[in-house]
């Protein structure tokens, strides 16, 4: 019986009520005050819970990034002797990663974001903003070549061409194989209900961490 | 509206992201310094990504609690006791798969050089999330009074911080283990 009092008015009712204004809290009905308040504790909650420090989801991101990592260190252990050959391959590393994760980032949130406000020609338009980002990680990453080249030369007296070489081809390993795969996790997650912008992150991080160094082997034995 | 995907501006792109990443290459430069032993010593080289992927993550969960407005001050205790449970999971997860890959690829760990490895681990994540934490607070409190907005600034920031520190750490570590 205390659930049937409890029950929201009948749509015509509430659609009188909800479109009035009312200027003095005495006149407004009891049942559109107890409807306000429940929505504004949802709301409130929500909002919490979307601000909340999670314990269960720093560890859930920790996990992750543990697990994946692992999986593809063997990757990393095999190609380790190749990050001798060429002379500045670790002080390209963390650029390079830098590079390729805030490109990702960039490509999966404008994705993301602008999708649904295509009208036509959705294929064709991912298709080349993922070949754009791909171009312009590659340029990017010869600009970080040059830096790095005159960087390395001044301090460790590695050659610049060898730096710029190995930058913009280990950055295009890195693009080609990374990019379309990020767009594809893009849409897996949309396809899914999940929300890129939370699930993507620590999926880039640890994933460019481990291609990079994999990318500048290669890259190295290639060149050198 | 048609294709605003594909009308982004290309060139900014490419300079500002360029630009951003070669800041990190002062890390970069610390690895240069010492990579012979750090690729000869097989469980750091394994480490390596591993820990600069949680340092960045950990920068971004702190800059996104420390930079938010409606609930910065109820929310760091329980950061801090957050980051007190998780720091040692990390710590725990990192050593423990790159000793074990190490050793399965046959390199041989004596108990002093494992201690040594997760002390030295345990200290660089510890300090990195820790200086990032300070770092970020205090630009925060200076950015309150300035007409940005503190996300757009500090999280570029905190990763690249986080990110030089973890490759300075490391070649602090390969000093200290030499």
């Amino acid at each position: 019986m205390n659930q049937n009092k409890n029950l929201p008015p009948p749509p015509l009712a509430k659609k009188s009520e909800d479109t009035l204004s009312y200027s003095d809290i005495d006149s407004v009905p009891i049942n559109l005050l107890e409807r306000a308040s429940g929505y504004w504790r949802l709301v409130y909650y929500k909002r919490r819970q979307m601000h909340d420090v999670s314990v269960r989801q720093i560890l859930l991101g920790q996990f992750f990034i543990i697990i994946f990592v692992g999986a593809f260190s063997v990757m990393v252990e095999g190609n380790k002797d190749a990050l001798l050959l060429a002379g500045a391959t670790l002080i390209l590393y963390p650029s390079l990663t830098d590079l390729l994760v805030s490109n990702s980032a960039v490509l999966s949130a404008v994705t993301h974001h602008e999708y649904d406000q295509l009208l036509d020609k959705k294929v064709t338009a991912v298709v080349i903003s993922t070949l754009r980002a791909i171009v312009a990680a590659v340029l990017a990453s010869t600009l970080v070549g040059i830096v790095a080249g005159l960087l390395g030369y001044w301090l460790f007296e590695t050659p610049i061409p060898n730096t710029i070489k190995l930058a913009t081809l280990a950055g295009s390993i890195a693009a080609i194989v990374g990019l379309p795969l990020i767009q594809f996790i893009t849409f897996t997650a949309r396809n899914l209900r999940s929300n890129p912008d939370e699930v993507l992150p620590p999926i880039e991080n640890a994933f460019f961490n481990v291609l990079i160094l994999v990318a500048i082997g290669i890259a190295s034995r290639i060149l050198i | 509206m048609s294709l605003p995907i594909v009308h982004r501006k290309f060139l900014p792109l490419v300079f500002v992201s360029a630009g951003l990443a070669s800041i990190s290459l002062l890390g970069g430069l610390g690895l240069q310094a010492v990579k012979e032993e750090l690729i000869a010593f097989t469980p750091l080289i394994i480490a390596l990504p591993a820990m600069n992927a949680m340092a960045g993550d950990y920068a971004t969960i702190v800059t996104a609690h420390v930079g938010d407005p409606e609930t910065r001050k109820q929310n760091m205790k329980k950061l801090f006791v957050a980051l007190v449970i998780s720091l040692p999971f990390s710590v725990i997860g990192v050593s423990a798969i790159s000793l074990f890959i190490a050793s399965i690829q046959g390199y041989t760990l004596t108990t002093q050089l494992t201690k040594q490895f997760i002390l030295y681990i345990a200290l660089a994540l510890s300090s990195v999330v820790l200086v990032t934490l300070i770092l970020i607070s205090i630009i925060n409190h200076i950015l309150k009074k300035q007409p940005y907005s503190s996300d757009d600034i500090l999280i570029p920031v905190a990763n690249t911080v986080a990110s030089i520190l973890t490759l300075i750490s490391f070649a602090v570590i390969i000093t200290l283990l030499r």
